[in-house]
């Protein structure tokens, strides 16, 4: 069951009313939501729900130890080690058993490592996160300790659950023990967010996947040199489609709780370079990894240099967080080189020195090294990957069998129209506050129809249920 | 700011919205229900009302201008692309100078017509494309079809598989009319490769009634489906590849598949293709599910993926180097 699948929809609305009629009991309305985001993750596998119940007491019972002991540093050096190794348990044990394999066989040793049925639980890399985050904020005394509960619900909340984003206690934790009544305050918002999310993923993300994105990514030299160059900007924008979706989605389904959700994206396309696109892209990671790694590993605290070994091991961690794989740390390191090279120029020179002489060009730039890098991401492999540059470079006299020009004007006016259409968002929002409530869900269905009746049929799955 | 609503009527709202989705979505509705959960849907018992029938009207009546407006912007497209190709593109294979083309070319004509005649392998044109059809298990297997075969062989593979399809529910999706389509938009298609049926394994739906799978009614729908498959292929004189169903770990498709695999052989033997089982190429030599197989200079390796349906990477793989294997190129 998906987010945006019919019975989800159903479910959701059956619990909305449930869930609101307890409303005077803000208790009773968090153990509803508990027992829903158990029941969901349940739904999917139980196992993913009882790995995630034993993880949450695990942890909360190391957070107590960590309260009453002399020595709460041990402790929370302890239940990072859980946190890490749970993570590293069902994310990469697979990779790390078929390269020390590998690695044997290549030594002349006959050992056989032992294969173990490992299935990775949907979502554990954002819980993990989280959890984290708990943990260093209680021992940093920034916010009161949770009972088992509320806890228990700030990792499974189900809106959050699968994908992000990666909420932080002092942020979801606090709205969700804080005393106040809780209301849906921006209805509007929320049900913009819906359409959003339905134009977003179900037709455009799935169109440009299923005409343009899979066929050249498959057999990139088979095509025609202008329809690789259509697809390696078309990935661009279906990825930003998909997440950005998911993110509206379930931003969307939390305000229905009365629950705000952080914010995810900030029109990363727009950034100006590539410190600025990592401001505006999945921001609920890069701040986390920021903040949890890189000032920890001592930031820019320690000199020039030392700053650009921290940002470079935080951009490979981020790679490796998207899971064991030669290409996410490709892509990690080309950020993190992209970044390290950017503060050298600034330094050499004179910081935004493009951007201020032209913007446009400082985001063009921009855009194209960030395209280059989601090759390797969209790619099965690094092989892979440089399959496709090449195809993007070596000219082909083939007939062209997709319209790749036609998609190619597409995005130009796409890119040029992107600084108008965040205002046109917000402003559509506005307008729909002032429609009276009976026009609501005439407005709302017409849109999903409409959406509905361009899409590639099925229910279809998000990019980032895999990481 | 306004006031915020109350509950009841955000409720209202939600409830509303989803309700008109749902009158004029019905039959969608309806067949993503028995698709998935194999029973119908509550919706369906509205359907003796006639102004909840009405807005199934509504809905075909959208679905049909909507196909309408994107077969308009498909032929404008395909006028484009025709008109960009004669201007500026000749037809010619990309003489792209690989490594694989020079690797495999020795290969496919050293064969001398003498053992031609000895050689089972399907015979296949360099140049000419082939059409792939099936559910999830071919959208694995077809990425790492498509590149070799270009490569090698400047085979272009049409991919048309799609996940959550099969055979039994053809108001879902309609394989054999999808395939018919496809054959006759690509008249030079000389090969067809079918891999289908993990989403088979269920009673069938006629009307209202429920015909039970493996039940000779049943059998005989879906045999009529697979010869309708055969025969749109056997009418152009395109070759068939049939991949049979590999051992699942799933409950209902456990025996399902053993059974589905036996109508697959006897169909295509009996239409002229070729049936290849796959469940050796993925270490099982009879009816048990393996996960994991030995592979020379890898050690275990895990073929099948947690779900106990799908391939890991490793699986596809093996797979596609199968189907390669199962063909001549001249």
């Amino acid at each position: 069951m998906t987010y945006l699948s019919i019975e989800f929809a159903l479910a959701f609305i059956g619990f909305f009313a449930v869930y609101w009629g307890a409303r005077r009991v803000q208790g009773l309305q968090n153990l509803l939501l508990l027992l829903a985001s158990y029941g969901f993750y349940a739904k999917l596998d139980w196992r993913f729900a009882a790995i995630l119940a034993l993880y949450t007491l695990c942890q909360y019972g190391l957070t107590r130890r960590m309260l009453a002991s002399e020595r709460p540093k041990r402790w929370l050096q302890a239940a990072l080690v859980l946190a890490v190794g749970n993570l590293a348990l069902f994310k990469y044990f697979d990779f790390f058993r078929e390269s020390a394999q590998t690695a044997l066989y290549a030594l002349g040793v006959q050992a056989m490592l032992p294969a173990l049925d490992i299935l990775m639980p949907v979502g554990i890399s954002f819980y993990t996160f989280q959890s984290i985050s708990y943990l260093v904020s209680v021992y940093r005394k920034e916010i009161k300790p949770a009972t088992l509960p509320q806890f228990a619900l700030f990792l499974a909340f189900f809106p959050t659950l699968l994908a992000g984003p990666i909420c932080r206690a002092q942020d979801l934790l606090e709205q969700l023990r804080s005393r106040a009544p809780r209301m849906v305050k921006q209805l509007d918002r929320a049900l913009g967010l819906i359409v959003l999310a339905l134009l977003k993923k179900l037709w455009l993300a799935g169109w440009l996947a299923s005409a343009w994105v899979d066929p050249v990514f498959a057999a990139p030299d088979s095509f025609n040199i202008l329809e690789v160059w259509a697809a390696f900007y078309a990935y661009a924008l279906q990825i930003y489609l998909d997440f950005s979706g998911y993110t509206d989605l379930v931003t969307a389904l939390a305000l229905l709780l009365g629950i705000q959700l952080p914010r995810n994206f900030d029109a990363p396309y727009l950034a100006l370079n590539l410190r600025d696109f990592w401001r505006r892209w999945h921001i609920s990671l890069s701040s986390w990894i920021r903040d949890y790694v890189y000032i920890p590993l001592g930031g820019n605290r320690q000199g020039f240099a030392r700053a650009q070994i921290n940002l470079l091991a935080a951009m490979l961690l981020s790679g490796l967080w998207h899971g064991a794989s030669l290409k996410y740390l490709v892509w990690g390191a080309m950020h993190g080189l992209g970044v390290v090279g950017l503060n050298v120029g600034d330094k050499l020179w004179r910081r935004d020195a493009v951007s201020s002489v032209s913007p446009w060009l400082a985001r063009l730039l921009t855009f194209h090294y960030v395209c280059l890098a989601w090759v390797f991401f969209r790619a099965q492999s690094l092989d892979e990957a440089v399959d496709f540059l090449r195809a993007m470079f070596v000219s082909s006299n083939q007939e062209l069998t997709l319209n790749a020009p036609g998609l190619l004007v597409l995005l130009a006016l796409w890119l040029w129209a992107l600084p108008k259409l965040s205002v046109l968002k917000e402003r559509s929002f506005v307008r729909l506050a002032v429609l009276p409530w009976w026009g609501k869900p005439l407005l709302l269905s017409l849109c999903a129809l409409l959406v509905i009746s361009v899409s590639p049929s099925g229910i279809p799955a998000f990019i980032y249920y895999q990481f | 700011m306004l006031a915020p609503y109350s509950h009841r009527r955000i409720l209202a709202i939600l409830f509303g919205s989803m309700l008109l989705l749902f009158w004029v979505e019905q039959a969608a509705i309806n067949s993503y229900w028995r698709q998935t959960f194999h029973q119908p849907s509550l919706l369906e018992g509205l359907d003796a009302l006639p102004p909840w029938r009405e807005g199934g009207a509504l809905g075909v009546g959208l679905r049909m201008g909507s196909e309408a407006l994107q077969q308009r912007v498909g032929q404008w497209d395909r006028r484009m692309i025709d008109s960009l190709n004669a201007c500026c593109l000749r037809e010619q294979p990309a003489k792209r100078e690989s490594a694989a083309i020079a690797l495999a070319k020795p290969a496919a004509q050293a064969s001398a017509p003498a053992a031609a005649a000895l050689d089972r392998r399907l015979p296949v044109r360099e140049g000419l494309p082939v059409l792939l059809a099936g559910d999830s298990m071919m959208q694995g297997v077809a990425l790492h079809l498509l590149p070799p075969l270009y490569r090698q062989h400047q085979i272009k593979a049409i991919d048309a598989s799609k996940q959550s399809t099969g055979l039994t529910y053809p108001d879902f999706f309609n394989w054999p009319a999808t395939i018919e389509r496809q054959l006759a938009a690509n008249p030079k298609v000389q090969l067809l490769v079918v891999f289908i049926g993990a989403n088979d394994t269920w009673d069938m739906v006629s009307g209202n009634r429920y015909i039970r799978f493996a039940s000779p009614e049943w059998e005989q729908r879906y045999r009529e489906r697979i010869r309708s498959i055969l025969a749109s292929a056997g009418k152009r004189r395109v070759q068939v590849l049939w991949l049979g169903l590999p051992n699942m770990n799933r409950d209902k498709l456990k025996d399902g598949v053993h059974y589905l695999n036996g109508l697959y052989r006897e169909e295509v033997t009996a239409a002229g293709g070729r049936f290849l089982s796959t469940r050796e190429t993925l270490g099982s030599q009879d009816d048990a599910f393996t996960k994991f197989m030995t592979l020379p200079g890898q050690g275990e390796v895990a073929v099948r993926t947690a779900d106990g349906v799908h391939f890991t990477r490793q699986g596809q793989v093996l797979l596609a180097r199968r189907v390669l294997s199962e063909l001549r190129f001249e």
